[in-house]
This record gives C-alpha cells, structure tokens and sequence, in this order.
C-alpha cells in the first residue's frame, strides 16, 4: 500500500513537472500559404521559432511556424559589410535595400533580417546562420496565423514593435495621420483569422502632474514583477516607460510611469532584458538626435545598460524619475554607457551571454556578437 | 564579291554558329527581369552582382530550371537598374563560361516633384504638428528622408532647425504621400525635450519648409526640383476645434447642391477626409463626394442623389484634428488642473431647403 502509494506520487509529481515544463502553445490554428504581407515594419520571434512580422500596412501581425527548431552554433566571426553582402543576394547594392529589423531566433540562434528592396518595395527575409552563410527564408509556402489588427475608425500605418508575452502577444501601431498610437494587446495561443480577442487601448504620459498628452510607444518589452506582467518600452519623447499589462482592455486608456531619463535628444530602438552573474539588467540602444551638437560617443548610435531594479520603482517616477545625466556627468552607477556598443544600430539578445548586433563601421555594417555587458 | 552574296555569307555562317553556351537574356520588355540561359543539362549556373572594380558578389538567390537541352536560371527577385552582372557556368569537367550583362538606366521616366504640402496656409501655429507631403510617385522609402527635409529660420539668417522631425517613417500605401511630424517631444509642455531644447517653431517668425532634390523616388532618381513652402508662424493653438462654432450652408431638396461647411481655422488635411460623415433621416450614410476647401478651411460635400427634403446629420468624428493635434475632445496637452472642458457638440443637424 505504501509502494503504491508512493508510487502514485511520484507519478503525480512527474505529471506535475511535465505540466509545468510543458511549452506554450503559440499556434492553435493556422493556414497554409503566402501571407501576402504589404510591408514589413518589425520581426521578432515567440518561443518553438514562431517568427513574428508586424505588418502596418497591412493592418496585421503575421506569425509564421519557422520550423528552425535545431539550436546552432552561433556566430563566432564577425561578417564585415553584411549589409553589402545581404544586398548582393537579391543582386542589390548596399544602398539598394534598407535593413528594416532584425531579430535572433531563441530557438536556434539564427539572424533573422527583414529586408525592404528599394526599387520595387518588395520585403523579403533572408537568415544569416553561425557560419555566416545567407540564405532566404521564403514566405512563398508556410503554415501562418494572421490577426488583424483593423477595425474601428483608427487606421494603422505602421506597427512600432511586436512582442511576445506569454499568455498575450502585444503589439504597437501608430497611425499616418492622427496623433495616436494603439497598443494591441492579442490572446494567445494565435489563432489565424480570429476575431474578438484583439484589444486595443491608447497609451497617455502625465508630466509634472500637469499635463497630460497621447504618447505613442516605440519599443516593446515585457517584464514579470512580483507575478504581474508588465511592458517597458519607449515613448517618443521620454525614454523608459513601463505599465501594468492586465491595464490593456479594449478601449481603455492607458497611463505609462517614466521610470528612467536617458537625457534628451535620445530615442531608444531596441531594448531587453538579460541577466549577468545573477543580476537583471536592461539593455538598449538609442539613437542621438543631437549628436552632432553634443556627443555621447563617436556615433550618434549608442548602448546603455542600466539595473532592471529600476523598473521596479514606485516613488521616483515620471518627473522624479531617475536620472542617468547630472549636467554632463553620470548621476548614477545604476545605469552605465556600454563604450564597446557605440555605434550598434541594431540587436538582439543571442543565447545567454551574447548580443547579436549590426553595428556602423567605415565600410557600412557589420554583424557580430558582442559579450553582454 | 557581290553585296547579296555577302549577306548570304554571313546568314550562313551565323546558322553554322552554335548558339552562345550561356547568356543572360531579358524576358519580355523589362530588362531588370532576366534568366540565365546554358546549353547543356549538366555544370553549376550562379548570377552575381559585379561591384565598380567588377569583383563578384554573393550569389544571388534564384531559381534552376531544366528545358530540355538547356538550364535555366531565374533570379527570384529583379535585378538593379544601371548595375553590371556576371553569369557563371561551371562544367562537370571544370570548364569555366561567362557571360556580362548590363541593366540599362531607366531612360525618358519623368523625375517625381512635390505635388502639393499639406497644411496649405501660409500662417501656421507654432505648435504646428505635421506636414504631409504629397509626390507625383512613389518613393523611396527609408530613413535618410529626414535628413534631406529641413525647416529653415528665415528670421536667422536662414539657419536650418537642428533636428526638427520625429524620425518614424509614416508612408501612404503608395509611397507617394509622407507624413512628417514636428517631434512631438519639443512640442508637448513639459517634456524634458523642449524644456531642453526648445519648440521647433517660434510664433511670429518666418519659416521654410525646404525638401531637397535629394530625395529619391522609387528608381533611385531625385527629384525633378527641390520645393520650398514659406510661412509665418502665429501664436500656439490651444484650444479645440469645436463643430458648434462651423457654419453650414444648407443646399437646396432635390438638388445637388453641395453642402458646404466653414471651419474658423484650418483642420487636418489628411483626417477631414475621413472624420465627418453625413447621415440621412434613417440614420444612413448619405453617399457623394467630398472637396477641400482652401487653408483647409472649408469642406464640402456634393450627394450622388438629390438632397431629400428631410433632416440629415453631420457626425464629426471627436478625433478629427487641428493644425496643433487639438480635437473636438480635447486638447493635444490636456491641463489637468484646468478641469473636465465640457463635451463637444459632435452632431450637426440640417434640412435641404424646399423652394431654395
């Protein structure tokens, strides 16, 4: 009785961690074929390498089953030109395509770059794997959903980020005429076609307790604290913002807490989150708009990592938020200038210890992976 | 030897001619749309991209076909115009051919201009938020077009504004329409950024709009001519756009007549397309065609049927803009110690006149 009892046990505990290792369903219904995007604006990946495009003018997010499932070895060289070299595959010189994003799949930790050719605006995705070799990944034939992030008055033009979230995929979309900028927020698993599971709200930023403006999000990443979701990201003018995530219900309006200044004339481009020696840390690069008048570093494109601590702040927020400048000298050691990313224009967290990055150097870009800071 | 006997000579010497081992041909009218033609079923086909010093590029993705005798490559995407290329067939016994092919220039295709800019006042308010741009073609799209737009201060010597546009791309479906805005950050009160540096536009100054000929149109051809768009700035708008202060001309029943309504300012090109619908006495979309007046300042609006002689509706959608992004709801910084504003009338009723 005993054995058998243990034995249910040990039985149970062994479903219990099947269950709890169990993946997340990402797909749960699909369709077969070209999705037949209109634009890409921005990729990233949801875990078993679904790949993620949102699609603004098509008024879309397209998540397709890559089936790049096998981990490999990531780059180890760094590829010189690669913007050069991703041009000359579609027999386009480097000025003749614009990178539009690029994203690591987690699964296998291949480059993903989302290519726009110029001349005739056709997108394409092509894959650079560890040995450096490019090929394409077609959208000719794949298994994909597409949600639809129309409807309503409120056309979207362009989709700003894509990002996913586990029981949520959340998604920003800005508008080429009014001043406004949805963030979608999409149950998961992704169902293609699905209607009524999409909710959008519009995102608000108070400053000095005064005045209250629409805010658009750039940058999307979501962040767990103290079992809540939440998503930090850009506004365009104020940094690093952060809101609770179960605040997204349709039609709500939702106010984000300016949690860090990284100093005016900065826009964040890409952000996420990583850990090192045991420690959180958050990761962005920012684009300078006022580098030629006052420099942060040889490149208006630079890194800064700072303590994801920060983002838990409940007090210092929005005009007391922390500060990374005190005049021109650092008000912090929580938040650091990371000297060997100056110049990254692009990147993405590769395996646990790299950064997968397009970083600007004098014959155009080049791909490598830097060490996390 | 006589002339005819010539040219007898050479059509059969050029019969006895094996065809070319490999070529790159165009296929129908578009010389950026080739395949690469060898003779044989065997050997490796590759196209690449030849840079100035005429060193290969990558290989370039596409397609291998067998025709009967003959292997074919099909480049999966077009090729460059003005650009060179070496096609490559390497034999199973090592042999090496090539062939060099040239796309020419677009030639005799019309350069894109600016058609038209968007507000179109020649005073704007200085909290000013956006420009649409208006092109004969689609663009180029990319962010290098925020580097070749700029706002010169007429008043300072005609110094270009560091840094005025949010630099997110925001294109029409086409390519032929961009919206730029003013960064909202140095326009929004207080945001670090104008407390830092400043508003973009001062009231009472005289500005210009430059879009150099810099910028490409889908070809890769700049403009025909750069544009210019001078204005003068007033005092910031702060305040909303309210239907209940438009004025509307009633047009007669059973004509057609249009419906012509009066704004006190300019509104939003772009969004006065779209965010005032007119609704019959069923509550039905009435349907016809909608002009813009001058400045922005006046919309009308023709039926496709005569007016009914029966109350309709004109809805105004609470989002629909000013200049400034202030709309019928609320302002574009809401004060929030100035207290809830009063909501905004949104329905404007009219009758068509009988015996008008």
């Amino acid at each position: 009785m005993k054995r058998t009892l243990l034995h249910a046990l040990f039985l149970l505990a062994l479903s219990a961690a099947y269950t709890f290792a169990k993946p997340p369903q990402v797909l749960s219904k699909t369709t077969q074929g070209n999705p037949n995007l209109k634009a890409i604006d921005v990729i990233s990946f949801a875990p078993q390498g679904v790949l993620l495009i949102g699609d603004g003018k098509g008024a879309q997010i397209v998540a397709v089953r890559t089936g790049d499932l096998a981990p490999a070895k990531s780059l180890t060289k760094a590829i010189p030109s690669i913007d050069a070299k991703l041009a000359g595959v579609i027999g386009a010189k480097a000025d003749g395509i614009e990178i539009l994003d690029l994203a690591v799949n987690p699964a296998s930790g291949k480059a993903y770059f989302a290519i726009r050719k110029q001349d005739d605006k056709s997108h394409i995705i092509l894959t650079v794997d560890g040995k450096g070799k490019i090929s394409e990944f077609s959208l000719d034939k794949v298994e994909f959903a597409s949600i639809s992030l129309a409807g309503g008055k409120n056309s979207i033009s362009r989709v700003t980020d894509v990002a996913w979230a586990d029981t949520q995929l959340i998604a920003a979309g800005r508008s080429a005429d009014q001043f406004a900028s949805k963030i979608f927020a999409i149950n998961t698993p992704l169902a293609h076609d699905a209607k009524g599971n999409v909710y959008s709200a519009e995102t608000y930023h108070v400053q000095h307790r005064r005045w209250e403006t629409k805010a658009p999000m750039s940058v999307l990443v979501p962040y767990r604290e103290n079992d809540r979701q939440y998503v930090i990201g850009a506004f365009s003018c104020t940094p690093v913002v952060k809101y609770p995530l179960d605040a997204l219900k349709a039609d709500a309006k939702v106010k984000g807490s300016s949690v860090l200044e990284l100093g005016s004339g900065n826009r964040p481009l890409d952000m996420f989150i990583y850990e090192k020696n045991g420690k959180p840390y958050v990761l962005t690069n920012t684009f300078r708009f006022h580098h030629k008048r006052k420099a942060f570093g040889p490149s208006p494109y630079w890194t800064v990592k700072f303590e994801q601590g920060i983002l838990a702040e409940k007090e210092k927020v929005n005009e007391k938020a922390l500060l990374r400048l005190k005049g021109d000298d650092p008000a912090t050691d929580r938040v650091q200038m990371v000297e060997a990313f100056h110049g990254v224009r692009q990147m993405d967290k590769l395996g646990d210890d790299h950064a997968l990055v397009l970083k600007e150097e004098k014959n155009g870009l080049t791909l490598t992976a830097l060490a996390l800071p | 030897m006589p002339r005819l006997a010539l040219l007898l000579t050479a059509a059969s010497l050029a019969a006895e001619q094996p065809p070319p081992s490999l070529e790159i041909r165009p296929l129908a009218d578009d010389p950026t749309q080739v395949e690469v033609v060898a003779q044989g079923k065997k050997g490796r086909l590759s196209l690449v991209l030849l840079d100035e010093e005429g060193r290969d590029g990558p290989s370039i993705l596409g397609n291998v076909r067998q025709r009967g005798e003959r292997m074919a490559f099909i480049p999966k995407y077009g090729l460059g115009r003005g650009l060179r290329y070496r096609a490559t067939l390497l034999g199973p016994n090592g042999s090496r051919d090539t062939a060099i092919y040239s796309v020419p220039n677009l030639l005799g295709s019309e350069p894109a201009v600016v058609k038209q800019v968007y507000p179109s006042a020649s005073t704007l308010p200085a909290n000013n938020l956006k420009f649409y741009l208006h092109f004969s073609k689609p663009m180029r799209e990319g962010k290098a077009i925020f580097d070749q737009i700029q706002i010169l201060d007429m008043d300072n010597g005609n110094e270009p504004i560091p840094h005025p546009w949010r630099r997110v791309e925001l294109w029409s479906h086409e390519a032929t329409r961009l919206t730029l805005w003013i960064h909202p950050g140095r326009i929004k009160q207080g945001v670090n950024l104008r407390e830092d540096e400043g508003p973009v536009l001062h009231p009472n100054h005289r500005y210009v709009l430059l879009v150099s000929r810099k910028v490409r149109n889908a070809e890769g051809q700049p403009l025909d001519h750069s544009y210019r768009k001078e204005f003068v700035t007033s005092n910031p708008d702060r305040e909303r756009p309210l239907p209940s202060k438009w004025r509307i001309s009633n047009p007669g029943a059973g004509t057609l007549e249009p419906l012509r309504i009066r704004f006190p300012e300019s509104l939003d090109h772009s969004l006065l397309h779209r965010m005032l619908t007119i609704l019959d006495d069923q509550a039905k979309p009435v349907a016809g065609e909608l002009l813009i007046g001058p400045r922005e300042t006046s919309w009308s609006f023709t039926p496709k049927e005569p007016w009914r002689p029966s109350r309709h509706v004109l809805r105004v959608d609470h989002e629909l803009e000013d200049l400034a992004g202030n709309t019928p709801a609320r302002l574009f910084d809401l004060d929030l110690k100035a207290g809830n504003s009063a909501n905004p009338v949104l329905s404007l009723g009219f009758s068509p006149l009988k015996n008008k």
